[in-house]
């Protein structure tokens, strides 16, 4: 009894701190001009029903993680020799097998799921860039999308200006000046502290981000704007919050008799094997290794010869390049770009892919992308499915299968929750190893 | 070798996933998208003027659908947000919506309105009002309601010839709603003769504007106007009266909501909204009012009955049409005129009514009344 | 109206400003102070003082009618008890575990633990933008002192009073008692002064009750000069807060002062200069120039080091 008493405790304090948001309401009061209470149990009740089947999915998998612990299910597979080989030779030549599968998907899959597939790809592009940063050197980015929007704005702000413009003419453009700008950014940057480096980053997303709002050109505007700032209005117009709409001519069109559905997919799917493969030899490197060492003790690293400023500038650079080159796709793929791209929450949901996956392992960045952002797209799906399943149907309580179309809403108060957990219990991530839990928890 | 099944077990349920978007939804149905701003700070206009559309398909619905099938509805929200209006109309057009119904906000509709024409979806807004949508030629593109090229004059000619005002400020929300309309007023008011003393944007997330109301103060404008929704707009009118600022609030249809007279208070005096015509007064409107109320357990919003009356238009064009090719039923629409609650309407060359009016509402009560019927 | 007149209201509102980012940017500092970490989520004690505020302001009027000054009062005492409570409950939930883990680990914990109560309330309180009753609002700001041309209202007078008052509260605590004497023996170092006997955990809860209490006061102030509460009001005015903070020099009470009110200022002259569109670049402007220029802020810092 004693052992459960301060959770217990807990629990009972969580429920009076929450009890007026969850279970009251307020109504106006307007003979007054004040407000009154009322209750309203029934919105609770509804919050918790929403959230019902994470609850009913959580506990499915840790079921599932005691059973195996109980019965050894996997071990029928890790202790049996021939599993061992083709897992060895899998690991070895898995681009192989997969790159031909993933292309030719472009060609019998339909438009709705080539769009939503192109869109983890980007988000799995954005999540490799940042475990270079995060999770590899062990440097905390919090204002990622600010780089990404750099990419994506230097994209469509070329195309306004220039005659011709296409996609593949601004992606390696846009690889070299993201990594530019972000060496320039982390060159004063980078001698600050973990928390302080997050910050600077964080700000400078916000302040490219309401720079890009502000810049748009207004001629009957009163304010003050100096002369320079007419100047740079001219030329780099970007429409502020009604955003660029982008040209036929710059953004994936029909090639081959592909439709541009298609051609974005193969192209993100390439660009993804390329970066891939790109972060994946550097990380097998001696440049992986200085950054791995600077990630668990920058002393010792500096003492041993590692050349620290190079390899945080290094990385810095790389993953800025890569979100710049995620911008200008995404800007080809949607063919609108507005500032709401480098938000806040963007940054958020990118890091908490990152630390889902494993932080230090790209494919775990890949990993977590793909969960968090396809898991809340395959539930709008589960209704339909239950719907016409008898057996489904009724094993399911109707208030879950509402739920469903809810729970997009509940996406980013899950994305916090699973970062707080995952930092308390499982800071490794999904792919990573007890030691590297061991590493983070006591440096 | 835990790391192996994990592994395992994941890519289990991302490929069940993938088959299950696979899956294809019921063909038998008629599929047209509701997309609008349905939470965040501009929520219920957005949300009511979709939900008098449901409305009207519900009835479509009861009398056996259109062209033989059941109407379903796709209902997405765009959030207010530009972006997000832009992936909800790639998700519409991908999952094969025959047209779409919205989106409210100029600043979601213009973006909206370029990847519903490249995907042949015929697209009609019941809210926005800003002249852009129409004049870029774009063939799908249609509206029911004015335009801000007639709501700014009206408010701008209201401002100087009837509240005799000499010098206004203007502050706008940079969105293509906000800063058109201003834009409309101040051209509008400096041809009659008067000052705009300041023009200026502020941003949508933006809630403290004293230092602004400070700035109006000190260049002795006489009257405001306010270019933008109503998330701002109440909260911006609240602030000017403790400021002690008592001149005229006058504002366009994007602060036409109850959640805005609930602000400001429903005694406010000085307050001026522009919105189309009172169709509280016209008797076919009643049926809808009732359906509507039975239905939803509130008021209806502002664009309720745009909402219903373009979703209406749209289902008689294409059973008119006798097919859903968008080609064919934007030629239908432009052909003929329609009997809507709020009288004949009828489509021009570029997609807009061609008679809209714009009248002067104020606050009285705790509601909206008309003022004065200037076209 | 003349621009000197306009110039003084400005300079009026900035000092309102900067003294409301004071108040939450000493939450900031005293817990960077004691544990050398950002605690991310202090936006967000913020912002659940305000709607705790105006719930606690509900019931009261439900149970005994409006009257002015006392349910604004149990209001704010209420919404500082809700803060403290979301406050210690950070820090025990998300951050106790992680306190000699790697940097990261606390900082995205808080990360993580800010947007959940961000969208807890969002999802809980209202999607949209919640206001504040006006009968208490308007009982402080419309009516004003006035000195010459220039109206001062009363909510300004008491966000500047209030502010003074908590400073030199907490500069007594800190400088003068045994408590503020545990606190600079925690912040200088942890173990040392668990030796020497001092309860280290209970001092850091209550480094963290202490600062979200004030964020209590500075939310309610904030909402009743908006009148608008939204859900991510906590996050800008944190990170506004978090400048000033480091603009001072973190770790340092009179430097989260200074930085507040330098802040404050810039903002509302930018306003006047050049529109209130660019107030957020100018303040993310100035936190890089300090932070590039110098990192340790105004005042220098005052934080132990950690090799």
């Amino acid at each position: 009894m004693a052992r459960w008493r301060p959770y217990l405790l807990g629990t009972l304090g969580l429920a009076a701190i929450t009890f007026p948001f969850l279970w009251l309401k307020l109504a106006p009061d307007f003979n007054n001009n004040t407000v009154t209470i009322a209750w309203a149990p029934w919105h609770g009740l509804e919050f918790f029903g929403d959230l019902s089947p994470v609850f009913v999915i959580t506990f499915l998998i840790w079921l599932g993680v005691q059973a195996n612990r109980h019965f050894g299910w996997d071990k029928v597979l890790t202790q049996n020799r021939a599993w061992q080989q083709a897992g060895h030779t899998w690991t070895h030549y898995w681009a192989w097998g997969t790159m031909p599968l993933v292309l030719s998907g472009s060609l019998f899959l339909g438009a709705s799921s080539l769009s939503l597939l192109t869109n983890v790809g980007i988000y799995m592009l954005l999540a490799l860039g940042l475990n270079i940063t995060v999770g590899m050197t062990g440097l905390l980015v919090l204002g990622y999308a600010g780089f990404y929007g750099f990419g994506a704005y230097f994209f469509a702000l070329a195309q306004q200006n220039l005659p011709y413009f296409p996609w593949w003419m601004a992606c390696p453009l846009a690889f070299a000046l993201g990594g530019g700008a972000g060496y320039l950014l982390g060159l004063p940057c980078l001698r600050l502290r973990g928390d302080y480096l997050a910050i600077v980053t964080l700000g400078f997303a916000e302040a490219f981000r309401e720079l890009m709002r502000n810049l748009s050109v207004d001629e009957t505007d009163t304010t003050p704007h100096g002369p320079f700032v007419r100047e740079l209005i001219q030329i780099f117009n970007t429409s502020g919050d009604k955003g660029i709409i982008l040209n036929d001519s710059s953004t994936f069109g029909k090639v081959a008799g592909l439709n541009s559905g298609q051609v974005a997919y193969i192209v993100m799917a390439l660009v993804l094997f390329l970066a891939v493969f790109l972060v994946q030899r550097l990380f097998h490197s001696p440049v992986g290794r200085a950054w791995i060492a600077i990630r668990e003790n920058e002393v010792a690293a500096a003492s041993v010869g590692v050349p620290v400023v190079q390899m945080k500038l290094l990385a810095f650079s790389l993953s800025a390049a890569i979100a710049a080159v995620a911008g200008v796709i995404y800007g080809a793929k949607d063919g609108f770009i507005s500032p709401s791209i480098c938000e806040f929450q963007q940054s958020i949901m990118i890091l908490a892919m990152v630390i889902l996956g494993g932080l230090g392992n790209s494919y775990g960045a890949l990993l977590g992308a793909a969960l968090l952002y396809l898991v809340p797209e395959y539930l709008k799906f589960l209704p339909l499915m239950i719907q016409d399943n008898a057996l489904l149907r009724t094993i399911v309580p109707s208030f879950m299968r509402d739920s469903f179309q809810h729970l997009a809403d509940y996406r980013l108060l899950l994305f916090g929750a699973v970062m707080v957990l995952m930092m308390l219990y499982r800071p490794q991530g999904l792919l990573g190893s007890r030691r590297r839990k061991t590493e983070m928890l006591h440096p | 070798m835990r790391k192996l099944s994990l592994l395992l077990s994941l890519g289990v349920v991302l490929i069940i996933g993938a088959m299950l978007t696979g899956c294809q939804k019921n063909p038998d149905t008629i599929k047209i998208g509701l997309a609008a701003v349905q939470s965040g700070s501009d929520a219920q206009i957005g949300l009511t003027m979709l939900q008098g559309s449901q409305i009207a398909v519900d009835e479509w619905n009861a009398k056996g659908g259109v062209l033989g099938k059941q109407i379903e509805t796709i209902s997405l929200d765009d959030e207010g947000n530009a972006q997000k209006a832009n992936t909800v109309a790639h998700t519409l057009v991908d999952d094969g919506v025959v047209a779409v119904l919205g989106h409210l906000n100029s600043n979601c509709t213009i973006p909206a309105s370029t990847v519903y024409n490249d995907g042949k979806v015929l697209q009609i807004t019941p809210g926005s009002t800003n002249p852009k949508y129409t004049e870029r030629g774009l063939p799908y593109a249609f509206r029911i309601c004015g335009r801000d090229d007639q709501q700014g004059p009206i408010a701008g000619t209201y401002m100087h010839d009837v509240l005799k005002l000499n010098k206004i400020a203007i502050l706008h929300n940079k969105t293509a709603y906000g800063e058109g309309l201003a834009t409309e007023v101040k051209k509008t008011f400096e041809k009659l003769g008067g000052t705009v003393t300041m023009f200026q944007g502020i941003g949508v997330d933006e809630n403290d504007f004293r230092a602004n109301l400070s700035v109006i103060k000190g260049s002795g404008a006489e009257g405001f106007f306010w270019g933008g929704m109503y998330g701002q707009g109440g909260p911006l009118c609240v602030q000017m009266r403790q400021a002690g600022l008592n001149i005229p609030f006058v504002s366009g249809d994007g602060c036409f909501d109850q959640t805005f007279i609930d602000t400001v208070g429903g005694n406010a005096a000085n307050v001026y909204l522009s919105f189309g015509k009172d169709y509280h007064k016209i008797p076919a409107a009643q049926p809808f009012l009732e359906k509507y109320k039975a239905k939803y357990g509130h008021e209806e919003g502002a664009y309720s009955v745009y909402g219903y009356d373009a979703a209406n238009v749209l289902l008689t064009a294409i059973a008119q049409a006798q097919t859903t090719d968008a080609d064919k039923v934007a030629a239908v629409m432009k052909s003929r005129p329609f009997d809507t609650i709020l009288g004949k309407v009828e489509f021009d060359e570029k997609g807009d009514v061609k008679q809209s009016g714009f009248v002067i509402w104020t606050i009285k009560d705790g509601k909206l009344q008309v003022v004065s019927d200037s076209p | 109206m003349s621009y000197g007149s306009t110039l003084t209201e400005i300079v009026i509102d900035g000092i309102s400003r900067g003294a409301v980012y004071a108040l939450v940017a000493l939450g900031y500092t005293m817990v960077y102070g004691v544990l050398g970490m950002i605690n991310f989520a202090h936006g967000e004690v913020f912002m659940i003082g305000m709607f705790a505020c105006v719930y606690a302001i509900g019931l009261f009027s439900t149970i005994w009618g409006s009257h002015a000054l006392l349910n604004l009062g149990l209001g704010i005492i209420v919404a500082m008890i809700f803060s403290a409570a979301y406050g210690y409950a950070n820090e025990r939930i998300a951050y106790r575990r992680l306190r000699k883990a790697h940097v990261l680990a606390p900082l995205t914990s808080a990360i993580g633990i800010s947007t959940f109560l961000q969208y807890f309330i969002f999802l809980t309180v209202s999607k949209e933008k919640v206001n504040f009753p006006r009968y208490y609002s308007d009982l402080l700001t419309t009516n004003r002192l006035h000195f010459g041309p220039v109206e001062i209202t009363y909510l300004q007078v008491a966000i500047f009073g209030l502010t003074l008052l908590i400073m030199g509260g907490l500069f007594f605590l800190i400088n003068f008692t045994r408590l503020g004497i545990a606190l600079r023996a925690t912040a200088q170092d942890q173990l040392m002064a668990s030796l020497v006997g001092i309860p280290v955990n209970k001092i850091i809860a209550f480094t963290f009750i202490l600062g979200s209490a004030l964020a209590a006061v500075a939310g309610v102030m904030v909402a009743m000069y908006n009148n608008v509460l939204v859900f991510d009001a906590g996050y800008r005015v944190g990170l506004k807060a978090f400048t000033a903070a480091i603009l001072g020099g973190i770790g340092n009470v009179p430097g989260a002062v200074l930085g507040a009110m330098i802040l404050g200022l810039t903002e509302a002259l930018t306003t006047l200069q050049f529109g209130s569109q660019w107030n957020d670049v100018t303040t993310f402007g100035v936190l890089m120039l300090v932070l590039l220029l110098r990192p340790r802020g105004l005042l220098g810092e005052r934080v132990a080091d950690k090799v």
